[in-house]
């Protein structure tokens, strides 16, 4: 609507009911988006993972051309050595550089956050949609299963699965999806419900719309929003499981880092080498942290009525 | 109408808990499965003899009839299975164990709502002042940081460095003192560290939650009224705006109610507080499935009754939700 | 309107999202950071200046009767009838409880105990006589006599207990051939002349008849008697046994030695080795084992003493040998095992993994041992060179990814130890990045407990290498048959790595077949050379034993020949401790 203004335009009629306008309309999302923007602590929190991400991808190019050392490879003659010139971040208890084990452990610790909530929303949403559009029966038995799955305490469930299988990152990830999902379903379902009844949905339907078109185009572009906020919530918690599971000897193993196992590994060296606890302990701090503050920026800028 | 709703939410629960004990019977079959510990390594034992003994253990029948015998097993008699290791009820260890993690997670919540409310109604009060914006910081904090990490910290802290500088400590860990405990004040000296670190997560939620509900609050017009009517402000804010604001807050500790047995396994962990969840860690890791099966059927079913009682709560607190 | 019922599960999370104050998020996280940065760091630097304060353990000369020891490790017994136990940790407990015929001093001689002196031995060594003491008495105060020292070695051989599990009887019913009581004397029948039978079986803790006689094998495996033995005849009786927390004993004042000096000896479950020394530090256990890594901040804890002494133990790595396996095709040539020896810095490794606490070993026999062969041939150093050497002759060359191949197959195999042995884990990671540099893909798979670790030697073998620890038992007994014969090749056996060589077994059992000491060694030397050559396992080390005691706590003399799982802890009849007031 806002074009570049041609001479002759200014003294017409539309020209001058164009200029009435208060402000341009926007779509939900595009106002959200700017809504966003305009938060510089959320959008620096978001810009934090990012730049996170982004390290945890390049891991190997940092680890060839930034410390110069692996993960693994060990200094036995050099063991417990402060941070300094040659290792950044000093080494651990078999000489191995810090700040490399840390790069690779953002990685493990990033894809269970990611990984976990990407299966948790994609199997999570299925049964939300499904279960709030549908309704009856089918409804009533999903939701039994969620109730059931989440009446299982999942540390028990990811302690006896852990200790049976001794997880990767990515096996991981999909035994801390299969309890979470049941959250994030009942979630999408609570958004489905309040939203079907909106008109639009009727009349969309009357259209003769089929179920999952309408599902898919209608219903989750509309859910989508909560399950963004939760999602970016979620990461955060996800990371602080895997950390804990590390901590109790059952997530990653050595020697493949993870912040939980390198803070679980250095207890035992506090006394003499506390930088090994804290730069673990700091890394999960303000990665959870990060996300926290992130997902809170973007719920509101989704929903600003409950600032 | 409040007995409506009850009967059916308790009606609802049935199926839960079907699904619950299957889903804990199949994945003891999956663990456990046919193994009994230690008889496969004697080589005397003749194939006759173990097939006698799975026979006696009725591991050799249909997996239905297990299952029947598996639940019958629970609500009849009370019988969870019993351990690999050395044999014994499961139950026994159960109710042996259970009283200390709700000693625990019990703590936590009241020492939680204890800290809450002050912190939240002083965020309000004094909203965008400093001490606003630290409590703030500590809240967002208590979310992120790792509760075993928030634990060894404490322990360093309190117990070796206060011990070693010659201050007076606390113990690090254990439920009482190993040699003449048991006093209430050795039960409470225990009880500080871990019963602290599980409500520093409590903390970070709740106090957020009352300060806005407080600020909700306190920006009403009944509010606005009584202070124009010229009412103390002591009273307006701690007479009637804080019990509005406690009722929501209720409901949310409520949320806590079906987590409380087994919230608190890593704190456990790192205090070796005797409870329930460091019982099923250690067992698991010595792959005592019968027993940690055993035992997350037992929490699961405590955990629907949980469910059961915070929705009850809602229904008395919330009149709305009946009617739907 | 109908009003539309809010989903709790949806409602608490609309609670939960209204958290989260926006403003100051630098505030917030500088308070944060600082806070967190306080905690990890901070409180090193402020223990650094805080001074230890601490009983300084001034000892008065003359012992105190009464008080309670206080006893910390991080696994708790599991059967207190000692036939039932197989580990360490019941014996520890049950030792106090129970004692034998024979007891042994700290030098390792065995001393006559319940019986009244050193048994007679037949001219064919196949009987031992011994003459039971008369003063022995029950904690509640009844005598203890030859038959209940028959009872209890019919656990050990008799058929009619058959069932009892544990690994004691496997090899018991091999020797003892029966046991009879004649009057006050107790007559044991061996199968055939078994050089240590004397330090196996001479050490039986006798258990009372009456509360074992008539029941089973099965029956016994779960019986109250594991977990509260009604009555005892060592130094102390059972009070009461919190399982996962406490057990607790008390002085038994009918100990035929008369009453030692504790009121109270407490056996505390403490969650893992880093909580052993944090209560070490603070006093709330007197006694426990460190870690390797614990060594240098415990002996500057002014509170605590440490002890560090030689050991019968071992650790060591068994290839696979079973020709079965892939792993056991890889190993079967003696070239590739020798191969990945020279490629391992081992000392390197022990001074990583035991912080110096342990000597790097030659041979399979510890230094402690009196069949120790200090000239074994051939001794191994680090040398990757020739390791790289020997593997090109057995035809392992390097391949494109940097991994031997040889006929398509590559030099890969899988690595195993129990995963809460934080020095175990360690020496793998060292193994699989040393042997990375020649070529080698080892991959490392850990058991979450020694248990389960233990089981994967005894019966399901599947393992390349696999990491695990012994110790000469009887200690000072040279026999390791154990772990080299054949027959243990059996399931239930230790030679979990399937190793057969008819040359060993024939020296294994001649060793054991004769008294003569001296010939015992020469055969003994002889093993260790083939045995060094053919490297059916690469002994690392020898650790040290090393423990904490509090300085409250005086005549705690741990040593080689005094240490659990073995004798009946006769320094503990010497022990007293300080009192607080």
């Amino acid at each position: 609507m806002i074009g570049p203004t041609r001479i002759g335009e200014v003294a017409s009629p539309e020209f001058r009911e164009r200029e009435t306008l208060q402000r341009p309309a926007q779509s939900y999302w595009s106002e959200s988006w700017e809504r966003l923007r305009a938060n510089r602590v959320g959008m620096f929190c978001g810009a934090f993972i990012l730049v996170l991400a982004l390290i945890a991808i390049a891991a190997p190019l940092i680890a060839r051309y930034a410390t110069h050392t692996g993960y693994s490879d060990q200094d036995l003659a050099g063991l417990f050595q402060p941070p300094g010139r040659t290792h950044w971040l000093g080494t651990d208890e078999l000489g191995r550089d810090t700040l490399t084990r840390l790069v690779y452990g953002a990685r493990v610790s990033l894809t269970v956050g990611f990984l976990t909530v990407a299966l948790s929303l994609v199997v999570g949403g299925s049964v939300g949609l499904a279960s709030g559009y549908y309704g009856g029966v089918i409804d009533n038995l999903l939701m039994r299963l969620v109730d059931t799955l989440l009446s299982i305490p999942s540390i028990f469930l990811f302690i006896l699965v852990s200790v049976l299988l001794r997880p990767n990152a990515v096996t991981l990830s999909f035994i801390i999806a299969l309890v979470a999902w049941g959250n994030v379903g009942r979630l999408i379902r609570a958004e489905v419900l309040s939203i079907r009844t909106r008109e639009f949905m009727i009349a969309t339907r009357s259209v003769g719309a089929g179920d999952v078109r309408l599902m898919l185009r209608h219903l989750l572009p509309n859910a989508l929003p909560v399950m963004i906020v939760a999602a970016s919530l979620a990461v955060g918690q996800i990371i602080l499981v895997e950390a804990a599971l590390s901590y109790l000897g059952l997530g990653i193993q050595p020697p493949t880092p993870s912040w939980g196992n390198m803070l679980s590994n250095a207890q035992q060296y506090f006394y003499h080498s506390p930088w090994l606890v804290a730069f673990p302990g700091v890394c999960i701090f303000v990665t959870v942290l990060c996300t926290n503050m992130f997902g809170n920026a973007v719920r509101d800028s989704f929903d600003p009525r409950l600032r | 109408m409040l007995a409506k709703y009850a009967a059916r939410r308790l009606l609802a629960s049935i199926p839960v808990v079907f699904g619950v004990t299957t889903v804990t019977f199949l994945l003891m079959k999956v663990t456990a499965g046919n193994y009994v510990p230690g008889l496969d390594l004697d080589p005397n034992l003749r194939p006759e003899d173990l097939a006698h003994i799975r026979h006696q253990l009725g591991v050799d029948q249909p997996l239905y009839l297990q299952y029947w015998q598996w639940i019958s097993g629970i609500f009849l008699h009370g019988d969870f299975g019993r351990s690999m290791l050395d044999g014994t009820p499961v139950l026994s260890h159960i109710l042996l164990r259970l009283p200390a993690t709700l000693e625990l997670t019990l703590t936590a919540i009241l020492l939680g709502i204890a800290i809450s409310i002050p912190l939240g109604v002083t965020g309000a009060l004094r909203r965008g002042s400093r001490l606003d914006h630290f409590l703030t910081a500590v809240s967002v904090g208590g979310f992120a940081v790792p509760q075993f990490w928030l634990g060894l910290m404490m322990i360093l802290l309190f117990s070796v460095s206060f011990k070693a500088w010659g201050l007076p400590w606390l113990p690090s860990g254990g439920r009482e003192s190993t040699v003449g405990g048991g006093d209430p004040l050795d039960l409470m000296v225990h009880l500080v560290m871990p019963a602290t670190v599980l409500a520093f997560f409590y903390v970070s939620i709740w106090s957020r939650f009352t300060r806005s509900s407080m600020l909700e609050i306190l920006s009403q017009d009944y509010v606005r009224t009584a202070r124009a009517k010229g009412m103390p402000e002591g009273r307006v804010v701690y007479i009637h705006s804080l019990r509005n604001a406690i009722v929501p807050l209720v409901t949310l500790v409520g949320l806590e109610l079906p987590g409380l047995v087994a919230g608190g396994l890593v704190v456990e962990v790192v205090f070796g507080w005797p409870g329930l969840g460091l019982m099923a860690y250690e067992r698991a890791k010595s792959f005592d499935f019968t027993l940690v099966m055993g035992t997350t059927t037992f929490v699961a079913l405590l955990v629907i009754v949980g469910n059961l009682l915070a929705d009850l709560l809602y229904a008395v607190l919330d009149p709305r939700i009946r009617y739907s | 309107m109908r009003l539309v019922k809010k989903d709790p599960g949806f409602d608490r999370f609309e609670r939960f999202l209204e958290e989260w104050s926006r403003r100051d998020f630098l505030k917030a996280v500088g308070m944060g950071t600082a806070y967190a940065a306080f905690l990890s760091g901070g409180i090193a630097a402020l223990e650094a200046c805080g001074s230890a304060a601490g009983p300084s353990g001034q000892a008065s000369a003359k012992p105190q009767k009464g008080g309670t020891l206080i006893e910390g490790w991080s696994t708790e017994p599991s059967y207190l009838l000692p036939a039932r136990s197989s580990d360490v940790y019941s014996n520890i407990a049950n030792r106090l409880l129970f004692e034998a015929l024979l007891t042994v001093n700290k030098d390792g001689n065995q001393q006559p105990n319940f019986a009244q002196k050193m048994p007679d031995v037949s001219s064919d060594g196949l009987t031992y006589t011994f003459k039971l003491r008369n003063d022995i008495k029950w904690s509640d105060g009844s005598p203890l006599t030859p038959d209940d020292v028959v009872a209890t070695y019919e656990l050990y051989y008799d058929p009619k207990y058959e069932g009892l599990l544990g690994n004691n009887r496997p090899t018991a019913k091999r020797y003892i051939k029966s046991a009879t009581s004649q009057g006050d004397s107790i007559i044991l029948q061996a199968m055939t002349v078994y050089a240590p039978f004397l330090l196996n079986y001479g050490v039986l803790p006798i258990v009372p008849k009456k509360y074992i006689a008539g029941k089973t094998g099965p029956q016994l495996n779960t019986d109250e008697f594991n977990s509260a033995p009604p009555v005892s005849n060592g130094k102390f009786k059972f009070v009461s046994w919190t399982k996962g927390d406490k057990l607790i004993l008390s002085r038994n004042d009918n100990y035929f030695r008369g009453p030692v000096n504790l009121d109270t000896w407490v056996y505390k479950k403490v969650p893992d080795a880093v909580a052993v020394l944090q209560q070490l530090k603070t006093g709330e256990i007197d006694v426990g084992r460190l870690d390797f890594s614990s060594y240098d901040e415990a002996k500057a804890q002014a509170n605590l003493n440490v002890l560090s002494f030689s050991t019968f133990g071992f650790d060591e790595f068994i290839f696979q040998l079973d020709p079965n396996k892939p792993a056991g095709q890889i190993f079967e040539d003696k070239l590739v095992r020798q191969a990945l020896v020279w490629g391992l810095d081992r000392k390197a490794m022990v001074q990583a993994a035991y912080f110096g606490q342990a000597t790097v070993a030659d041979s399979v026999e510890p230094p402690t041992s009196w069949a120790f062969n200090k000239d074994v041939q051939p001794k191994y150093t680090y040398d990757t060179k020739k390791a790289g050497d020997l593997l090109d002759s057995a035809a392992w060359k390097l391949g494109s990814s940097g991994i031997r191949e040889k006929g398509g197959q590559k030099l890969s195999f899988e690595m195993v130890t129990n995963a809460d042995n934080s020095t175990r884990v360690k020496n793998l990671q060292i193994m699989q990045e040393q042997w990375k540099k020649i070529g080698v893909d080892a991959q490392i798979k850990n058991m979450s407990n020694l248990g389960l670790l233990s089981d994967n030697l005894t019966s399901s073998r599947q393992f390349g290498v696999m990491f695990i620890g012994f110790s000469l038992q009887p200690f000072g007994e040279p026999d390791q048959s154990g772990l080299w014969h054949s027959r243990q090749t059996a399931v239930g056996g230790n030679n979990g790595g399937l190793y057969k060589n008819p040359a060993v077994d024939k020296l294994l059992d001649d060793a054991v077949a004769t008294l003569d000491k001296a010939k015992r060694k020469d055969l003994y030397v002889q093993l260790q050379n083939i045995l060094a050559g053919e490297l059916p396992s690469c002994i690392v080390c020898n650790p040290n034993g090393i423990y904490g005691v509090n300085k409250r706590v005086h005549n705690y003399n741990l040593g080689t020949f005094w240490l659990y799982g073995y004798g009946n802890s006769p320094f503990m009849k010497d022990v007293w401790v300080e009192q607080k007031k």
